[in-house]
């Protein structure tokens, strides 16, 4: 019974009108928090004792690079189970999600760079943060660089769920990279075990920006999905109920 | 407010942050929004097809 959904799921014209009614449901209030996120991170908290106002990137930065890294675990998680179960909708959430992946990974890196400059005094350093981000980055490059090169849409499914399966080991790399080694990046101070090291006035806007972004991100991916899903049942009749109107 | 904007003299680092973050999110609307558009005329097309053969 608990896995009624899961197969159901599995079934195109359920998952294509699921992910439409869901998309408002994760749009508007992805919207409301991001803005009240914006309002208190760049308004209503103090500046930081060390960093002044710089630190104020974090409330883009650090959601940013949350995105990265969920996307990719999402990625890795569907393309494995597309090659499992050969379940199509699997492989067609994770084509779905790398673009976007990609472009919030590029948005860390590039965020990261300009909060690097004041702080560290470089645009960029080759700390094992920044290297295995920008690894990531090319990950996911490559991700959709396989998909493109293969006509055969299957075959482009298995390849390129093969590369999200093998590239996730870098996800835990990344997090763990300022805890492993020596790094320039700050260490965590919000995920991680125990109090996080920073007053509520900073914490709350930074979670409503992590929650906002994870639900714009889902917003995003039900409309990419309902894409992946048409191009891949465009000869299916329930395409015609749906669209054909 | 010039205060609010110059960010303890940290603006041309902060703003542009921001500006590149919502630059991405606002392609990402596009992109997504364009790619279903797509999809669902060349299922259109193809469901014309079948009905004038």
């Amino acid at each position: 019974m608990a896995w009624t959904w899961f197969h159901r799921l599995a079934s195109p014209p359920y998952l294509y009108r699921t992910a439409r009614r869901l998309t408002p449901w994760f749009a508007w209030p992805a919207a409301l928090l991001i803005l009240a996120g914006l309002i208190g991170g760049l308004w209503l908290a103090p500046p930081d004792y060390q960093q002044g106002d710089a630190y104020r990137i974090m409330y883009v930065h650090a959601p940013s690079a949350w995105l990265s890294l969920m996307v990719y675990t999402i990625m890795a998680v569907a393309g494995g189970i597309g090659l499992i179960w050969r379940m199509k909708a699997a492989h067609a959430l994770a084509a779905a999600a790398a673009p976007i992946g990609a472009s919030f990974t590029l948005a860390t890196l590039v965020t990261g760079s300009l909060w690097g400059k004041p702080m560290w005094g470089t645009y960029w350093q080759w700390d094992p943060r920044l290297t295995s981000e920008l690894l990531l980055f090319f990950l996911y490059l490559g991700y959709m660089g396989l998909r493109a090169a293969f006509e055969d849409l299957q075959r482009a499914d298995r390849v390129s769920a093969v590369l999200a399966v093998v590239g996730v080991i870098n996800v835990p790399i990344i997090h763990y990279s300022v805890v492993w080694w020596n790094s320039l990046h700050q260490g965590p101070s919000v995920m991680y075990l125990g109090k996080p090291t920073m007053p509520p006035s900073m914490l709350v806007p930074l979670l409503m920006m992590f929650l906002g972004f994870t639900l714009f991100f889902a917003a995003v991916l039900m409309v990419r999905l309902r894409a992946e899903v048409l191009i891949r049942e465009r000869r299916a009749h329930w395409v015609e109920e749906e669209i054909g109107a | 407010m010039m205060r609010f904007l110059d960010m303890g003299g940290y603006y041309p680092w902060v703003w542009p942050s921001y500006a590149v973050t919502f630059v991405v999110m606002g392609l990402n609307v596009y992109w997504a929004k364009r790619l279903l558009t797509r999809a669902q005329r060349t299922a259109l097309r193809r469901l014309q097809m079948q009905e004038e053969s």
